[in-house]
């Protein structure tokens, strides 16, 4: 049984059609790049799947559908979300915001590892843990944000664009994290316009354009296609 | 001159903690939620009248003063969780109808009190009777107003340990700053919204009992409170808790000063002059935050 799965999946806003049946299905403990310009629908259907956004199809987390389970009860159930504007508690302090991460979890003692993980994880965010999130550069909030999602203790994390707008040298930290996070056995669902990224930490991808899946396939596949390289990747 | 002074001093920490319970329980349901709640001028009257028509002896019941104080602040808490259980939840989405919805139920509780109660204005029994010449001020203070400072700041002191020390608390102001960031985190948003309408009226029922007693208990005593949110809340920046504690106490101040020295027909004019005056030179108020509720 696949981990998430998307069975036909449309979604409509008005008269604009913004996923036109879109079906993957993610594994246990890989991580699934959804690569695709702006515009194309990638945020759409991490929205959809969280369940911010209403939409046609079905979608089934470890066996359960979601329809009908709440935005909040998504979380609780281990699939978080990290989304594009990292919707971060701008006037909390980082340990602040870390604590919201985990405000529903009862095991204490877990919570406390899990701050210990993430400070260990992101040393930045340690050396900032009394500033307000408002305050500090794009990178750090990136952190902060995933930070944030793992104090959930998440099976499975979905990333929107976490490199958009960082400096190289960020996206290495961003980079090293994510690996270190899927040698624990993390699941990750990572939506990136940056392919050269996505191509680099995702095993399998779907290449999304207005609202379809153009393309799905292993990221060997996705590095040998003239396609990807020509309109995506460029020359690296 | 000095005495002048330290009376206004005395007097108008006593009000003001009174008015800071008024501006944070406003404050807080816009926070959370983005309603500006009309009916909460009408909540701290039910809370004047609940006190009157449980301790007052021509009732049937004449209770205790500080049993009927504390049923009062219950009474008025579950008003307004009904408020927004049975009304404002379903039309929420909608300002323009909320704002409208909510001064309809404070005029249909205006007539509702004049119905039970009559027009004129009551008397409320003092929670705690007396008062005591305090010889170095030189002003004669009511233990009544002793006892609405230190139960305001009591109030004031458990939610702010509640905001910022328990996970439950700080879901509600996470929701005031980011609802995405609240969901995103797996807060049940109609849990908090309903623990900041109960929360909100249980410090609007001890508003009022205390007004009540100070100022006037009549069906038109919603009015000046509700106004006294409103330049209070905008005054100390929307959304902000220690923006509204500080405001009332600039508000609180300005007005015992405007009655001590220039009279009291005085009382609000210069609180209106300052709200002007802050909006023009900072519209985000004094502890202001322009991402206040996306």
């Amino acid at each position: 049984m696949a981990h998430l799965e998307l069975q036909d999946v449309h979604v409509r806003y008005g008269k604009a059609h913004a996923l036109k049946g879109i079906s993957l299905s993610v594994e246990k403990g890989e991580i699934y790049g959804v690569i695709g310009p702006n515009g194309a629908g990638k945020t759409t259907m991490l929205n959809a799947i969280a369940g911010f956004v209403d939409y046609d199809g079905t979608v089934t987390y470890d066996g359960t559908d979601l329809a009908a389970v709440s935005s909040q009860q998504i979380v609780r159930d281990g699939l978080v979300y990290c989304t594009e504007d990292r919707d971060l508690f701008p006037f909390f302090s980082v340990h602040e915001n870390l604590l919201m991460g985990a405000q529903f979890r009862d095991d204490r003692d877990g919570v406390a590892d899990d701050l210990e993980m993430v400070y260990e994880l992101f040393p930045r965010l340690d050396e900032r843990r009394e500033q307000e999130a408002e305050t500090m550069s794009g990178g750090e909030q990136q952190m902060l944000a995933i930070g944030r999602a793992l104090m959930s203790d998440p099976d499975m994390l979905m990333l929107d664009e976490p490199t958009i707008g960082l400096a190289p040298v960020i996206i290495q930290d961003i980079s090293a994290a994510i690996e270190r996070l899927q040698n624990e056995g993390l699941t990750i669902l990572l939506a990136e316009q940056n392919s050269t990224f996505a191509l680099r930490h995702a095993e399998r991808l779907s290449l999304i354009e207005t609202g379809e899946i153009e393309l799905e396939g292993t990221s060997d596949e996705f590095h040998d296609n003239e396609y990807v390289r020509e309109a995506y990747v460029g020359v690296h | 001159m000095i005495s002048q002074l330290l009376s206004i001093l005395v007097l108008g920490a006593m009000i003001s903690a009174v008015y800071a319970l008024i501006a944070i329980g406003f404050t807080m349901i816009f926070g959370v939620g983005g309603v500006l709640n009309l009916a909460h001028g009408a909540l701290i009257m039910i809370g004047a009248f609940a006190y009157l028509g449980l301790t007052s002896s021509a009732g049937a019941l004449s209770l205790p003063p500080v049993v009927g104080f504390v049923l009062a602040v219950a009474i008025t808490a579950g008003a307004s969780y009904v408020l927004y259980a049975g009304l404002v939840t379903y039309i929420e989405d909608n300002i323009v109808i909320t704002f409208l919805a909510t001064v309809v139920v404070a005029l249909l509780l205006t007539e509702l009190i004049i119905i039970q109660f009559g027009a004129e204005p009551s008397q409320l029994i003092p929670v705690v009777p007396g008062s005591i010449y305090l010889e170095a001020v030189g002003t004669r203070i009511r233990y009544v107003e002793l006892v609405a400072f230190i139960v305001s700041w009591i109030a004031i002191g458990l939610l702010w340990y509640y905001v910022t020390k328990t996970d439950e608390g700080r879901s509600i102001l996470a929701t005031s700053m980011s609802t995405r960031g609240a969901e995103l985190t797996g807060v049940d948003l109609g849990t908090v919204k309903s623990r900041t309408w109960l929360i909100a009226g249980a410090f609007a029922g001890i508003a009022g009992v205390f007004i009540g007693t100070l100022q006037s208990t009549t069906p038109e005593m919603w009015l000046n409170p509700l106004a006294l949110a409103f330049i209070i809340v905008v005054i100390g920046g929307i959304g902000s808790i220690k923006g509204s504690v500080v405001a009332a106490y600039l508000i609180g101040y300005l007005e015992t000063a405007s009655i001590e020295i220039l009279g009291p027909s005085f009382q609000g004019v210069l609180s209106l002059i300052v709200l002007a005056a802050v909006l023009l030179v900072l519209p985000h108020g004094l502890y202001g935050r322009e991402l206040v509720h996306e």
